[in-house]
């Protein structure tokens, strides 16, 4: 067991052990300068530099969570620094160094509201002007259709081969919005007119998304030697390892010219399946998730930030944003009570909140539904919901936002910035289970145990109280009902198509199943009994349930849910989702997503 | 009439002593029990000697007493508390512990509730106060 692996043992020993954390042994301080506050300084450096990862945590001298929240926000001002340029313009090479940060530049320069624009030419398909993370690649680019990511990374045009589709490179930008819906379970949409959705969803703003790796990743999958049939010895994401998951949304003619938004040119998608074409179209960033995997931080360290007008526009009305469910009824497993609740550690008190009651998604049982006449996806969706915000977001975070705001005041280069108008919503460090009740002390790192974005993960409660098992589908014998059961898999882990997998439902709809009890976290070297002791929640408990099952037979976490066998035997690809996907073919995306996600 | 809100377990030792004193300002009427082990509620004595059995009751705008409000019990393992008020929606229950630890030396605690009955447009936490605080040692 190597020191990274021992150390998380030991804390996840304790953590578990004790229910709350024990100091036990004896503390050496530690630098971490990523933690320290943020200073002008820290915004306007050139260039921006990522910050150092923390050093381990201990449990008798731990890192705080607002040390844990700046250190979220030196990444997010280095990955929002603008990337650094080709010295020359050659046919067929990236006009962006893709991966690292421009020397002569920094944040200040990449908040221009025309950052992008200001880099386009009109002879020339991609801008100059990049931030660091979009030039990452693009998760069509680590895994293209049927073929194995190669070439040197820094130097790659972006070339995107789908299963649906080929973009022609004439069309094709950095920012790729290939996925439509909250991983299969919602898709989200702010009206167009007022705070009132349309009569019809693909009549109002819907949020794309899109999923990128660094070269650290993209390079270890490249060197991968698969041979189809045949699991690696050992599968295990390098440190430093970083993927992103961003959102954005259309934006209105005033929005646009606000200046409060990052915008940029990405590809979308229209029409079904295989008719599916490629557009082009500016779109806004409002929800960026950033995860790293470092030393000491095996199971990676999630942090997620929103674009502040997402719930409230700047003069204070609603905005309005709503999602529709690809599933019209919800469960959970039987050992959860009749009065299901979480948790929420708020760094200065816990709070107890009740979930949705299972059954059919109706206001009776607890979702926020929008009065009047709606068309629905599909038969099978519900909605349009209002997305709320549960009291998740912790002190500790709202103070080092606060501290952030103040340093871009000091500085008064953030004037015209967009970067002023995007708050970090939280970040989780390190596994550990839900406070068990609220009339205890608080494990402080609970803090942001429920961690979600309010546009990326929006449903209650399979991903935004998210817990324990990833929300799938119900699967059932054709008589009987049976949703505390795992659904027959094949050896690619995917849900064998049989007659329990019955999604969707015909007689009584598509439903959810919220599995709360499941140990969600397996991280190499921690040993059996504590790997299955952990029930994680929010970005690290839903990734900690991609795992893969190495030659020896064992199972670790790998956190991403870009890997699979399919891919990594160059066999697989993904899908581009169109944007106004509905109906059978929606139904089916989500079944196939949820599947996929609950093995 | 909601649900009792899901019984949470007290972090006191068995066998210490435990005072409260709950008040409520809502226009639901508000309810408090504390259960056994076996999901029964339990038997205090108020200040004047008297046993009473929980769920204790408040009701009324006015910042007042629950009936019974104030009293003492002795802990036992498997105590829960749980939280109910006469409105449709199951109460939001918030609270913070503490501990008095001098030297090293464990004193007490308590935990300070509020309750939310959900019956405004955002939650207030002013529905139900209840503060319980224990001693490690009586006399």
């Amino acid at each position: 067991m190597n020191t990274q692996v021992k150390s998380l043992s030991k804390l996840i020993s304790y953590v578990i052990l004790s229910g709350a954390l024990v100091i036990s042994g004896f503390s050496v301080a530690q630098s971490f300068p990523g933690g320290t506050a943020i200073t002008p300084t820290d915004l306007t450096a050139t260039p921006a530099q990522l910050p150092a990862p923390p050093p381990e945590y201990q449990l008798n001298n731990p890192i705080s969570h607002e040390e844990f929240a700046r250190f979220a926000w030196r990444q997010f001002i280095y990955l929002n620094s603008p990337a650094k340029k080709a010295s020359a313009a050659q046919s067929g090479i990236s006009p962006i160094v893709r991966g690292s940060v421009d020397p002569t530049e920094n944040f200040v320069t990449s908040g221009n509201p025309r950052f992008y624009h200001a880099g386009k030419s009109s002879t020339d398909n991609f801008s100059n002007n990049i931030l660091v993370w979009e030039s990452y690649a693009h998760r069509s680019e680590l895994f293209p259709k049927n073929a194995k990511a190669s070439g040197d990374f820094p130097t790659l045009l972006p070339a995107y081969a789908f299963t649906n589709l080929t973009v022609p490179s004439s069309q094709a930008r950095f920012n790729n919005l290939d996925e439509n819906s909250q991983i299969g379970q919602n898709k989200i949409f702010f009206p167009k007119n007022g705070s009132t959705p349309s009569q019809n969803p693909a009549d109002d703003y819907e949020i794309l998304f899109e999923a990128k790796v660094n070269q650290t990743e993209y390079d270890y999958i490249k060197g991968l030697n698969v041979t189809p049939g045949k699991a690696l010895a050992s599968f295990d994401l390098p440190n430093e390892t970083i993927e992103i998951k961003a959102a954005w949304r259309v934006l209105s003619d005033d929005l646009a010219q606000s200046g409060r938004y990052h915008t940029a040119e990405a590809l979308y998608y229209k029409g079904e399946n295989e008719e599916a074409e490629a557009h082009v179209a500016t779109f806004g960033l409002i929800g960026l998730h950033i995860i790293r995997k470092m030393e000491n931080y095996e199971s990676f360290v999630f942090s997620t930030f929103e674009h502040v007008d997402n719930l409230k526009k700047p003069n204070g009305a609603d905005t309005g944003l709503y999602y529709y469910t690809t599933y019209n009824q919800m469960s959970y497993q039987g050992t959860v009570s009749s009065t299901p609740h979480v948790i929420v550690n708020t760094g200065t008190n816990l709070v107890q909140l009740p979930l949705p009651q299972q059954g059919d998604i109706t206001a009776q049982n607890g979702y926020e539904f929008i009065n009047g006449s709606f068309t629905q996806l599909t038969p099978t969706s519900a909605g349009p919901i209002k997305v709320l915000q549960p009291p998740t977001i912790t002190k500790a975070v709202m103070s080092v936002n606060q501290e952030v705001k103040n340093a871009m005041a000091q500085s008064g280069q953030f004037t015209n910035s967009v970067w002023q108008y995007y708050q970090l919503k939280g970040v989780q460090p390190l596994p550990a289970n839900e406070d068990a009740s609220v009339a205890q002390q608080a494990n402080p790192l609970t803090q942001d145990f429920f961690l979600a974005n309010n546009v990326i993960e929006s449903s209650q409660p399979g991903i935004q109280l998210f817990k324990g098992g990833a929300p799938g589908p119900i699967y059932q014998t054709s008589k009987n009902a049976k949703c505390d059961q795992l659904p027959p898999v094949d050896k690619d882990n995917n849900a064998k198509k049989t007659k329990f997998f019955c999604f969707p439902n015909p007689r009584s709809g598509a439903s959810a199943e919220n599995i709360q009890n499941v140990p969600n976290l397996v991280v190499p070297g921690v040993s059996h009994a504590q790997q299955n002791s952990i029930v994680m929640g929010g970005c690290m408990g839903c990734h900690g349930q991609s795992k893969y099952k190495n030659a020896d037979g064992t199972t670790s976490s790998i956190f991403s849910f870009l890997i699979s066998t399919k891919n990594l035997e160059s066999k697989g690809g993904f899908e581009a989702d169109p944007f106004d996907q509905s109906g059978p073919s929606l139904s089916a995306a989500a079944q196939k997503y949820m599947a996929t996600q609950s093995k | 009439m909601s649900n009792w809100s899901a019984p949470q377990t007290l972090a006191i030792p068995a066998g210490k002593l435990v005072v409260f004193c709950a008040t409520h300002q809502a226009q639901f009427t508000q309810q408090v029990q504390i259960i056994d082990a076996q999901g029964m509620p339990i038997t205090f004595h108020t200040f004047d000697g008297q046993s009473h059995t929980f769920p204790i009751t408040g009701e009324g705008t006015s910042v007042n007493l629950f009936a019974n409000g104030n009293g003492k019990f002795t802990m036992q393992a498997g105590y829960q508390i749980q939280f109910k008020n006469s409105g449709s929606q199951t109460s939001l229950v918030a609270a913070s512990t503490v501990e008095f630890d001098l030297n090293g030396i464990v004193y007490g605690g308590g935990t300070l509730f509020a309750t939310d009955d959900q019956g405004g447009s955002e939650p207030d936490y002013n529905d139900t106060s209840l503060s319980l605080q224990w001693f490690n040692t009586q006399g």
